[in-house]
């Protein structure tokens, strides 16, 4: 038994050393940017959408407030806000968070009716490429 | 007579005295006092380890003697050489050399044979399957930093992944890097488990051998011709050891 001490040593050291493999690519959705990534993105949050009129009362508007949450972020990195007036597609704006200086964004829609349904998009956008959108709609009402 | 071989074997023999001995006793017994002398010199092969009898009486290991003239018997003997037997006249006021070269004896040779056929064995059962072992070992230790470098990749690729910030980066890693590092992975483990297999296959057969070799019986020698020599020893021996002892009979006399 004494002799067959090195072999079940060897055995031993050889069945420690092996390896498994513990990456699996189906259940890489950790990152927040991936497309996979489960769940309602939290990366940035509609806080709220209020109609109030502007012009001596003439006009309407929509301000839209959006918190982006770089906290979240898998590591620090520049990014823009793409907000989308679905309503009338040709309309949207970027906002980046270098020219805001925060991470909350003031999004307005100066033409809107009273009592009309606007839609909106909000896209995040990082490297030129769209990591989550989130679409709200709301009814003008002051 | 036993009062001098004692004293010979005693003190390993101071010549004078023996001449002496010799020629007082040849004196008293045969009324030959009129005998002269000879100086004898050995140059014996091996020169350290020999020994010798004079006249079947006195063992010897001295290279410089003075004897009485006359024929003189000598059995020369040293570890693993065969006996010797001459005779050597002296003639009175004259100085000899004699020089002998002891051949190896059978036992001896015999022994050396088996000594090396035992050590070749040996080399075959032992040193060859550990040499295997060790270099299978050896090449399994290579394959195991392969395997470890290839799952450190895809430990530094997980990390990447949860740093991208990139979304093209998380489909590339995703979709191409990530599939073929595992591929690597995949090969570099089987070709450590083969090899780890194989090693342990070669230890079982060199542990094998080595437990089938240690029953193997390392040849001893036994040096007959000092039995001879000697006449009646002790031989010590794994069990014990046993007396043995030569018998000579010189007819002529």
């Amino acid at each position: 038994m004494r002799s067959l001490t090195p072999v079940l040593c060897i055995c031993l050291a050889l069945l420690l050393g092996c390896h498994k493999n513990d990456v699996d690519v189906a259940g890489l959705t950790s990152n927040p940017f991936d497309a996979d990534h489960p769940g309602e993105s939290t990366l940035f949050t509609v806080d709220s959408i209020q109609t109030e009129t502007y012009g001596q009362g003439l006009y309407n508007k929509q301000t839209v407030v959006v918190h982006v949450h770089p906290e979240q972020f898998p590591a620090p990195t520049a990014y823009e806000l793409r907000f989308i007036e679905l309503t009338d597609p040709d309309t949207s704006y970027f906002y980046s968070n270098n020219e805001a200086g925060s991470n909350t964004f003031l999004c307005g829609n100066y033409q809107v009716a009273l009592g009309t349904e606007y839609c909106y998009r909000f896209e995040l956008v990082v490297a030129g490429e769209v990591v989550t959108t989130k679409e709200q709609c709301t009814v003008a009402e002051l | 007579m036993k009062f001098m071989k004692a004293m010979v074997r005693r003190d390993m023999i101071h010549l004078p005295s023996l001449l002496l001995l010799l020629a007082t006793m040849g004196g008293g017994i045969g009324g030959v006092s009129a005998q002269t002398s000879g100086k004898l010199h050995l140059q014996i092969d091996p020169a350290n380890s020999f020994s010798y009898k004079l006249d079947h009486h006195f063992t010897i290991q001295q290279t410089d003697l003075e004897l009485l003239e006359g024929p003189h018997h000598f059995s020369f003997w040293a570890p693993q050489r065969k006996v010797v037997d001459t005779t050597v006249t002296i003639t009175g006021g004259e100085d000899r050399i004699i020089q002998v070269r002891l051949p190896y004896s059978t036992e001896y040779l015999v022994y050396q044979r088996d000594l090396r056929s035992y050590e070749k064995r040996m080399r075959v059962m032992r040193l060859l399957p550990a040499t295997v072992t060790g270099g299978a070992l050896i090449f399994t230790g290579i394959k195991y930093a392969n395997m470890k470098k290839a799952h450190d990749r895809l430990e530094t690729d997980a990390d990447a992944y949860d740093n991208a910030t990139f979304p093209y980066a998380i489909t590339v890693l995703k979709e191409e890097v990530i599939p073929g590092h595992i591929d690597e992975f995949e090969k570099a483990r089987t070709a450590f488990r083969v090899s780890a297999a194989v090693t342990v296959a070669f230890a079982g057969v060199t542990t094998w051998l080595y437990l089938r070799s240690a029953k193997l019986p390392k040849p001893e020698f036994h040096d007959a011709e000092k039995v001879r020599f000697d006449g009646l020893s002790w031989m010590p021996g794994p069990n014990g050891g046993a007396w043995t002892g030569g018998l000579t009979w010189n007819f002529t006399r």
